[in-house]
């Protein structure tokens, strides 16, 4: 590139810049966003610690409204309603309205409007209880403005439906993205849809450790472009394949090679501060669940990230492994 | 052509973490060099929102670092973060966009589409590796070094993306308007 070239570039690059918007409250937004994270990883951390009381009845909903119950007073189907346009909390009035009513017992979790995720075959039928106040405990959304805008910061969207036992249902509508609200109904908006979604995660995962996996998991899809659980843990991964930057196809990671990896995952700890670098290298897995989940390999890769904010420290054999399957990755056709 | 970035100047060394006038020095330094990391952040996303939120995310990251840090050595932490976010991370996340049809007007906005951005049009082409080092490179003045520390990649691999970049920005139909 000849001098002229270089300066045309600078001159254009700034030319094309526009002014940047007012964000008087940048650093406000900033610090209640990492705020949010924190909560939101915290409550995760301790409901996958959590000791589970047992004794409770587990039945499961297929997304096509069937059901696999064990116990033969099986509570109503509750199937996933449409995913809902995208909307704005225009109607918040900064008071909390009726909430969820009690006396749900089931709440299963669906795609709602915004980035899509696995989600889950099994609904939540133990600690619904828990989940309704939950709901009921969150803080009203401030009244909504003439002046009131959100960023388009895109993330997830979940609907939240619980099932009573005469049939009827509650629809709860999360977006973790924009003016993160949750809507109850049509009418109630909360703030923070960050910490339901990490009770109901916690709450499933403590469902899960009371009870057996399925017998039988939809066949594993996995490709380099998994849209992952939010309740899957790597640890639970029966099948697993290794992605890199590139256009070459997944790898499959032999189950020998994965039952190291697994293994070795358990002995994730809090990822800390971690430096800020781009390392590719990607395990897709699915777990005994049916959760598609994905790790990732942080900065030099000698570490990678887990779910929950979690970092595993790649032992010496798994690194073997982990460096065999990206050279594969790299050859393949 | 003139440069036209121009920002406050940077908070001093040693600024507490909560100043006399009772400013907190984050708040300082976003006040001082947020608009500087949302023109940056813009000419990754080509677009005013999700530069804002870029900026956002990367002062979430790096907000809590601030005091081990400190001021001198603050604004290249966040700028690390941000474009580590926006390689790697932003991605994943938010692949999937939301039909903007439906979103609340924010007034005072020109379109990110207009005539004027052919040559953002030709970032956009660019992987973003690329994009990040051409910005870098050619809007934040960096030197080859320094967007290698910030990238977290070799000099040699800056230098391969950027020949590779500027390769694509030449014979980009973009921008052959303005060559002929």
């Amino acid at each position: 590139m000849t001098e002229y070239d270089d300066q045309w570039l600078r001159d254009g690059l700034a030319a094309a810049v526009p002014t940047p918007p007012e964000a008087a409250d940048r650093a406000h937004r900033a610090t209640a966003k990492a705020r949010r994270g924190r909560h939101l990883r915290a409550a995760g951390i301790l409901g996958a610690a959590a000791v589970v009381v047992g004794g409770a009845v587990i039945w499961s909903v297929n997304g096509d409204g069937s059901d696999r119950a064990s116990d033969p007073a099986e509570p109503p189907t509750v199937t996933c309603p449409p995913v809902p346009s995208p909307g704005f909390p225009d109607g918040a009035t900064g008071k909390v309205g009726e909430g969820v009513r009690a006396g749900a017992v089931s709440a299963r979790l669906c795609q709602g409007t915004g980035t899509e995720f696995d989600v889950p075959d099994d609904a939540l039928v133990t600690g619904v209880d828990e989940l309704t106040d939950t709901v009921n405990g969150l803080d009203a959304y401030p009244a909504s403005g003439p002046g009131t805008a959100c960023t388009m910061d895109l993330g997830p969207g979940y609907q939240i439906v619980f099932g009573y036992p005469d049939g009827s249902t509650v629809v709860v509508a999360g977006e973790l993205y924009g003016c993160h609200t949750v809507t109850v109904g049509d009418d109630d908006f909360r703030s923070d849809p960050e910490a339901l979604w990490a009770r109901y995660s916690a709450l499933l995962r403590q469902q899960r450790d009371a009870s057996k996996p399925p017998a039988t998991t939809p066949a594993a899809d996995l490709s380099c472009n998994p849209q992952p659980s939010p309740v899957g843990r790597a640890a639970d991964i029966t099948e697993a394949v290794y992605c890199s930057d590139g256009p070459g196809p997944a790898v499959p990671i032999p189950a020998e090679d994965l039952a190291v990896l697994v293994a070795d995952m358990q002995t994730s700890e809090p990822a800390g501060i971690t430096p800020a670098c781009y390392t590719p290298g990607r395990i897709v897995g699915q777990t005994s669940w049916g959760d598609t989940v994905q790790t990732s390999a942080l900065c030099g890769g000698d570490r990678w990230a887990m779910e929950d904010d979690l970092a595993w420290s790649v032992s010496p054999a798994s690194k073997a492994i982990l460096d065999r399957l990206a050279g594969e990755f790299a050859q393949a056709p | 052509m003139e440069r036209t970035v121009v920002d406050g100047p940077m908070p001093q060394a040693g600024v507490d973490s909560v100043s006399a006038d009772g400013t907190d020095g984050f708040d300082a330094f976003v006040s001082a060099r947020g608009n500087a990391l949302w023109r940056s952040a813009w000419l990754l996303t080509g677009d005013h929102q999700l530069a804002e939120d870029l900026v956002q995310t990367a002062l979430a990251k790096s907000w809590r670092a601030f005091d081990r840090v400190g001021i001198d050595g603050f604004e290249p932490y966040v700028r690390r973060v941000m474009f580590t976010t926006y390689i790697s991370w932003w991605r994943r996340k938010w692949r999937g966009e939301r039909p903007t049809g439906e979103l609340p007007e924010v007034p005072g906005h020109a379109p990110d589409t207009d005539g004027r951005n052919d040559l953002l049009a030709a970032l956009e082409g660019l992987p973003r590796g690329q994009r990040a080092v051409v910005v870098l490179r050619y809007f934040e003045d960096l030197s080859e070094a320094q967007a290698a520390d910030v990238l977290g990649i070799s000099v040699g691999t800056v230098k391969s993306q950027c020949s590779r970049a500027l390769t694509a920005l030449r014979t980009s139909p973009r921008l052959q308007r303005e060559d002929s």
